[in-house]
């Protein structure tokens, strides 16, 4: 710690820290353009310049370090002409056409410049002229607006993994641009629009359709992975407008993964539904609620149609809430069936509890990461990020797979292989450990066996825990626990596996594939099911379908009644994150057309069938019932669950992560991305 | 590219760490376009993926030095000098007359691809301000009307 003073008031600080670091600490404002915390230094935009005393000019607060007995002034003559002028340089080229503007508003430029400039302008010559860059259907650019902080070029290259954009020419000359009409393809490109500090970098999709402050601000959960990332969802006349990031440095930090930022473009998809719907023929007619409702009756109702054990067959998507599972588990067990199916791979359970075991947090404070077989690019790119980082740290990331991905983060020691030669990598691993091999050798395994410690964390990914092949290389795994005590975590990917089956247990997570007698999907679409032609089956097989889904698709002519249920977005409930972490969240939007929630739609079911215990009359009490069903504990090792393992497709199922559920797959802007091509 | 280009830049590569070769890239942008005249997209292209490095981060080094062309610049490249020194020392002025003279603007090539005028950056030569480099090597100081036109005289 260190004694400095700012402004004449003393504070502690630790070493090496900035002064722009000491001063937001402790609340002192210090203008800055280029300066981000999460980034890079890069001193050039030179607004946070500031006096310290024995020093002739002034130095930038954001690249100086503090020194014992340092005095800092940040409202000085000398700061305060310095700021004036740098703001006067800034504008110089600046086409101050904030009228028309979307970062209006809410623009550090505007800000700044009301705080800290010169009322007036001495610059009476021409300005210079930015010709915009096509960077993609997410990311719009004008770019005489930009100042040259270089934030954008550096998130890119830091947290994203690739450079796709640069700064190219020099002096005046000096314009952001990606290569040779490039576009701008990282999954989590939509952050420069945040980091953009003027309206040189604006959303695509968002462009001038609304101001910052005619708009509500609601928070929600997001719903497209397992991190579960705090969003804030902009609402105008009873539409989301915009998606940005809650920062949460536990969770998202201050980013979200442009599947997050843009899926509220699918809300108001053609392919909604505007009521219910029943099959008559070979076409569906609309139905009001209440008839809907006399239909399932007449097909739910136990005095009018007895089941026998597992007639009925139910399919759910991962994103279901605790709250929905908690109501769906009672009415199937009611109508006497255990064929629920949450997980939308149609994967087996095979071991207990699958969770990271561990805060994502944490994550970084290893030394040494393993990364067995998962596609974290397309299924939880902020994860990812956070890898990127301890890989920029110098820390060791070591991959196992059986796709080569590329990642965009160094990695020190990668194998790639079959699925069924883990089990002999890792038994390989175990005995270079256990001292069996003798004669020197100089492999891989060898460099990832000499990592193994309580440092270094085994993360398995959904892929692998669920296939079968996982039943014996967990126990040698586990044998690999016991000898070094590397710790352990499993990547879930949808955004409440964890919460369903911390409720569900050990149940059983599969169909069979045979004759039921009904079926019902709730918020599921072909594109979603790995193993799709099981599904098909079952629904042709199957007497009355039931698909409960905001959108119309390929598979809608399989179901018999059709109920229109609401998008994440006007959806209340409750996820468990991939860290065990219960997470609620409220509606941002009302309903559209006739659409219900879930949870409301199984609620009037349940009464119309009779089922006992049904009468919730929000959602929050259904929540205290639900998450008392919930099971935590600690991994330590893999659990085995004893089980027989009937289903399962060997085949691998790339995830796209712009077709990764309904609402993505609508999301017109996300479509127009060029696909993640990040296989090899 | 051909292996005399790959062992020349090979040659430097061995200058840095095995891991930074991207420290490399001036001298490899500068191999290629003596190598080439100036260098195309392609060439860039090239470099990157040589030195394994995002083509744009060769790109920013490309357009970030005034010795390197991004378009061909005929036989003489006249690069002058209009930073601050220079431009006190009315740099203007011979800007103005080698524009009229050679009827070209920053940038262009004289219609029989003789001569390019280029606005450099400083050269760190600012006594001898004004000043210009005849493609990027021979600097000629202490300019005037005079001097220009026995300069544009003498190369041929
Ligand atoms: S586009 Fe925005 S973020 Fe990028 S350098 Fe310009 S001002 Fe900075
Ligand atoms: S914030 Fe310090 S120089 Fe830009
Ligand atoms: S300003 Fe021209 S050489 Fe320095």
């Amino acid at each position: 710690m260190v004694k400095i003073k700012i402004n004449g008031k003393t504070f502690k600080a630790p070493e090496k820290s900035t002064i722009i670091q000491v001063a937001d600490d402790n609340g002192i404002e210090i203008p800055r353009f280029c300066y981000h915390k999460k980034l890079s230094i890069a001193a050039n935009c030179r607004m946070c310049l500031v006096e310290v005393k024995n020093f002739p000019k002034p130095l930038p607060a954001c690249a100086t370090q503090v020194n014992e007995g340092m005095e800092i002034f940040t409202k000085s003559k000398q700061t305060k002409d310095c700021q004036q002028s740098v703001m006067e340089f800034l504008l110089i080229n600046h086409p101050l056409d904030c009228p028309i503007c979307d970062q209006g508003g809410e623009c550090d430029l505007q800000d700044t410049a009301m705080a800290y400039g010169s009322p007036k302008s001495r610059y009476q010559e021409e300005k210079r002229v930015v010709l915009n860059k096509n960077l993609g259907p997410l990311v719009s650019t004008d770019l005489n607006r930009c100042i040259q902080c270089s934030r954008c070029v550096r998130f890119l290259k830091e947290v994203g993994g690739m450079q796709e954009l640069g700064l190219i020419g020099r002096g005046e000359h000096a314009e952001i641009s990606a290569y040779v009409e490039k576009s701008v393809d990282s999954e989590i490109s939509g952050n420069i629009i945040d980091l953009c500090p003027v309206g040189a970098l604006t959303s695509k999709p968002f462009r001038y359709s609304a101001r910052t402050w005619e708009m509500v601000r609601k928070s929600t959960i997001s719903p497209h992975d397992s991190l579960g990332s705090h969003l804030e969802a902009h609402v105008k006349d009873g539409n989301v407008m915009r998606v940005l990031p809650i920062e949460n440095e536990d969770i998202n930090e201050c980013w979200i993964s442009d599947r997050d930022r843009f899926s509220y473009i699918g809300i108001n998809s053609e392919d909604r539904i505007k009521t219910p719907l029943l099959k008559t023929g070979s076409n569906f007619k609309p139905i009001s609620w209440d008839e809907a409702f006399h239909t399932l009756e007449r097909v739910f109702h136990p005095s009018l149609n007895k089941f026998k054990e597992d007639e009925v067959a139910i399919f759910s998507s991962n994103q279901m809430t605790l709250e929905e599972a908690y109501l769906l588990d009672k009415l199937a067990s009611y109508v006497g069936t255990k064929q629920v199916k949450f997980d939308v791979a149609n994967n087996p359970n095979l071991i207990a509890n699958p969770s990271l075991n561990g805060m994502i947090g944490d994550v970084e404070s290893f030394e040494n990461i393993i990364l067995l077989g998962s596609q974290l690019r397309n299924e939880n790119p902020l994860l990812l990020q956070r890898l990127r980082k301890m890989g920029n740290a110098g820390k060791t990331i070591n991959i196992i797979n059986t796709v080569d991905f590329d990642l965009q983060l160094t990695v020190a020691n990668k194998i790639i292989q079959p699925i069924k030669d883990f089990q002999k990598t890792f038994e390989h691993i175990h005995k270079i450990l256990s001292a069996k091999v003798t004669k020197k050798e100089n492999s891989t395994e060898k460099n990832i066996a000499n990592l193994l410690s309580d440092k270094t964390l085994l993360l398995v990914g959904e892929d692998i825990y669920t296939n079968p092949a996982f039943m014996n290389l967990a126990n040698v795994i586990n044998q690999l626990i016991d000898l070094t005590s590397i710790k352990i975590g499993c990547l879930p990917t949808g955004s409440n596996t964890v919460g369903l089956q911390q409720m569900f247990g050990n149940y059983v997570n599969h169909i069979d594939d045979k004759k039921y007698q009904a079926s019902i999907s709730l918020n599921l679409e072909l594109e979603d099911i790995k193993d799709k032609s099981l599904f098909e089956r079952v629904l042709k097989k199957s007497k009355f379908n039931v698909g409960v889904t905001p959108f119309l698709n390929k598979n809608s002519k399989q179901f018999d009644l059709i109920l229109p249920s609401v998008t994440h977005f006007e959806n209340e409930g409750t996820f468990v994150n991939l860290e065990s972490r219960v997470q609620s969240f409220s509606q941002t939007i009302s309903p559209k057309f006739e659409s219900k929630p879930i949870w409301k739609i199984l609620r009037v079911l349940g009464n119309f069938i009779d089922c006992p215990d049904f009468t919730f009359e929000s959602c929050s009490e259904i929540k205290e019932k639900a998450v008392q069903k919930l099971s935590k504990n600690k991994l330590k090792r893999f659990n085995l669950i004893n089980q027989q393992v009937k289903h399962h497709s060997k085949d691998f199922w790339l995830k796209d992560i712009h077709n990764s559920d309904a609402l993505v797959r609508r999301s017109t802007a996300l479509q127009n991305t060029k696909r993640l091509r990040s296989e090899k | 590219m051909n292996l005399k280009l790959k062992k020349l830049i090979d040659k430097e590569l061995k200058k840095y760490p095995s891991d930074k070769k991207q420290s490399a890239v001036i001298a490899a942008l500068a191999i290629m376009q003596n190598e080439r005249g100036w260098l195309s997209k392609e060439d860039i292209s090239e470099v990157a993926l040589y030195l394994d490095m995002p083509e744009i981060a060769v790109l920013e080094v490309a357009t970030f030095y005034n010795m390197f062309d991004l378009k061909s610049v005929g036989k003489y490249k006249l690069s002058i000098c209009t930073n601050i020194s220079c431009m006190l020392r009315d740099a203007d002025h011979i800007v103005n007359h080698l524009k009229e003279k050679l009827q070209i603007d920053f940038n262009e090539v004289t219609k029989d691809g003789k001569f390019c005028l280029k606005e450099s950056e400083c050269m760190g030569a600012c006594g001898g301000a004004p000043l210009l480099t005849v493609n990027n090597q021979k600097m000629h100081e202490n300019l005037n009307i005079d001097k220009v036109d026995q300069l544009l005289k003498e190369l041929k």
